[in-house]
């Protein structure tokens, strides 16, 4: 009976933790290119998703403390971006929010593969 | 329009009072700059109007999840806590699970046997009865079952203590850290409380005499 956590478990079988909702991938996929704050994920999102999800601050917020507490993304403190002499709050992707990113965009690939088959077939 | 705006802003800041003091010391600050900076990006009145609208919209569910999510955190923080970390440790959950279940076995076996002792085929309900409360007078059990005797005496013995030592310790670590336990490990857990409490109601209750009669026919 080995001691294996959630997050552990997450950590050797992402897959565990599909399908990710439309919010949280489109979070983790804003942040996959480079570390950003708040306020550009949600622009990010916004443009990814071709405006279909926008989020308000306290769903934003909601959907990062979550994915901060399953150590899927981290933050940290960029004093380079202050604007107000605060060092800016930054979230970036772990190793884990990356590999479950990619875990997901295989499955949705291989579930598109799949419906073009079908769909192809059902055309002739 | 700058008036609108900053007194948008200032409500905003109200109304971020409304979340759980865990959240607001968290993200507070991150979310006024975000809205502030929201503002600053909208050129009219109405796409003003709009940020905010959208703030409103989903402030109440986005409040409610909030304080949800704070009820159910652990009831016990041992983020930091030294002294009781081993209370909450993965080997402590374990050593106790495995001894509330061992125990459980030689209590099973314990009631079993006492019925093999007292020789069920050969003497009734009642004699068998008697002989359950009064085994320290009866010969038959002091001469030829000694061993079994012993057997059933050292479990008896040992089961009380081991329970309620490893039993709050269990349930302490499960209460203290369910978040983070794996579904086998919660699985695993809750079988061996459930079996704690279960054998510590049955202790010295005609229940330990009438589970071992069914199990023995």
């Amino acid at each position: 009976m080995r001691h294996i956590d959630r997050k552990m478990m997450m950590e050797a079988q992402p897959e565990q933790s599909m399908p990710l909702t439309e919010a949280t991938f489109f979070i983790l996929l804003s942040l996959a290119p480079a570390p950003q704050h708040g306020y550009g994920i949600m622009k990010d999102v916004e443009a990814l998703s071709n405006r279909r999800v926008t989020f308000s601050t306290g769903t934003l917020y909601g959907a990062l403390k979550r994915l901060l507490q399953q150590g899927w993304i981290e933050r940290f403190d960029n004093p380079e971006a202050a604007e107000s002499g605060r060092p800016r709050k930054d979230y970036k992707l772990t190793d884990l929010g990356r590999r479950i990113l990619s875990a997901e965009a295989a499955r949705l690939e291989s579930l598109v593969q799949v419906s073009r088959l079908r769909l192809r077939g059902s055309e002739r | 329009m700058k008036r609108v705006a900053s007194g948008i802003i200032r409500l905003y800041a109200r109304l971020l009072r409304l979340y759980p003091p865990q959240f607001r010391a968290e993200f507070a600050d991150e979310m006024h700059e975000v809205f502030t900076q929201a503002i600053a990006e909208t050129n009219d009145l109405w796409s003003l109007l709009g940020v905010m609208d959208a703030e409103v919209r989903d402030l109440p569910l986005s409040l409610i999840r909030q304080h949800l999510r704070e009820r159910r955190q652990p009831m016990w923080n041992i983020e930091g806590n030294k002294t009781m970390k081993w209370l909450y440790s993965s080997k402590l959950l374990r050593f106790c699970t495995v001894t509330i279940l061992v125990l459980c076995s030689l209590y099973g076996l314990a009631i079993v046997s006492s019925f093999f002792a007292f020789d069920m085929q050969t003497h009734t309900y009642q004699t068998a009865n008697n002989w359950w409360y009064s085994y320290d007078s009866n010969p038959d059990f002091i001469g030829r079952r000694i061993p079994i005797g012993l057997f059933v005496f050292i479990v008896y013995m040992l089961t009380p203590p081991g329970l309620i030592v490893c039993g709050s310790a269990l349930g302490l670590n499960v209460l203290g850290r369910w978040k983070q336990l794996a579904h086998s490990e919660r699985r695993l857990a809750l079988v061996a409380l459930m079996a704690a409490a279960l054998m510590i109601i049955s202790l010295n209750t005609q229940w330990v005499y009438i589970g071992g009669l069914w199990f023995y026919d």
